[in-house]
């Protein structure tokens, strides 16, 4: 029993990292191709951007990666728990978006109150939405 | 233009995710065998779901192209309020206190990511 449950924890936690990484790999793929068009890119040589435009395409790749396999831990994660109790723990995946593309420097968004604010009401309100009450059992059941 | 965008994202989720369900509840309640849930997996709303996810994810990289992550990534719980709307006045479905309320968080939350 106690082993079903941890790995259940486990899928969960990776669900959301999964996801959030998911998130950042793909903003700093877009970073990238945005460099590229603007000729911000060192374009010295064919060779150089040739290689950027790889840059690109991994990060992308991961992005997607990340996504997929996200998708598949969330299936499984759901197996175990229900999912008005698991799903109110994905809302981690903001703050962790938020945190990530505020400290990698490659991506350098800005910590902002009213941003703080808005992404803490958003996982509130999502806490409420899946929040079970007794009213609704009936219907869920 | 971004949020448009957005939106467009969050309704081909919703339609992927809705699709998914019907194809689940058709195909794979009943199927027996291994080799009956992959047929399961090849009927047509469980294909579509996958065009509409895959679009979705497409459009959602032009989203990024445009916007700060932190910003947008936070828009997609308005899929939350298109669900409980659509449950409400296409389902007619009672909706508890508690979703309403959610869901009024969820807007105000967005009202100010929107600001910055």
């Amino acid at each position: 029993m106690h082993k079903i449950r941890s790995s259940a924890v486990i899928l969960l936690a990776l669900t959301i990292i999964l996801s959030a990484c998911a998130q950042l790999f793909m903003k700093v793929s877009m970073i990238q191709l945005q460099q590229l068009l603007d000729g911000t890119a060192d374009k010295q040589s064919l060779l150089s951007v040739m290689l950027d435009n790889r840059v690109v395409i991994a990060w992308l790749f991961a992005g997607l990666l990340c996504y997929a396999l996200s998708m598949l831990s969330w299936i499984f994660a759901l197996i175990k728990y229900e999912l008005s109790f698991a799903y109110p723990f994905l809302g981690v995946t903001y703050v962790l978006v938020y945190l990530g593309a505020v400290y990698w420097e490659q991506i350098g968004e800005q910590l902002t109150l009213l941003r703080t604010v808005g992404i803490v009401l958003i996982l509130i309100g999502v806490v409420f939405v899946n929040y079970k009450n007794n009213n609704d059992q009936e219907k869920t059941l | 233009m971004e949020y448009l965008l957005i939106a467009l994202v969050v309704t081909l989720t919703s339609i992927g995710q809705v699709l998914q369900k019907l194809g689940a509840d058709r195909g794979l309640k009943d199927a027996s065998s291994i080799r009956q849930s992959v047929a399961a997996l090849f009927q047509w709303e469980i294909i579509l779901a996958v065009i509409c996810l895959a679009s979705a994810v497409a459009v959602w990289l032009v989203v990024l192209y445009m916007m700060d992550v932190s910003k947008a990534f936070p828009f997609i719980s308005l899929g939350f309020v298109v669900v409980l709307l659509s449950a409400r006045f296409y389902l007619q479905e009672t909706i508890p206190w508690n979703r309403w309320l959610g869901v009024v968080f969820i807007v105000a939350g967005i009202s100010l990511l929107a600001q910055t």
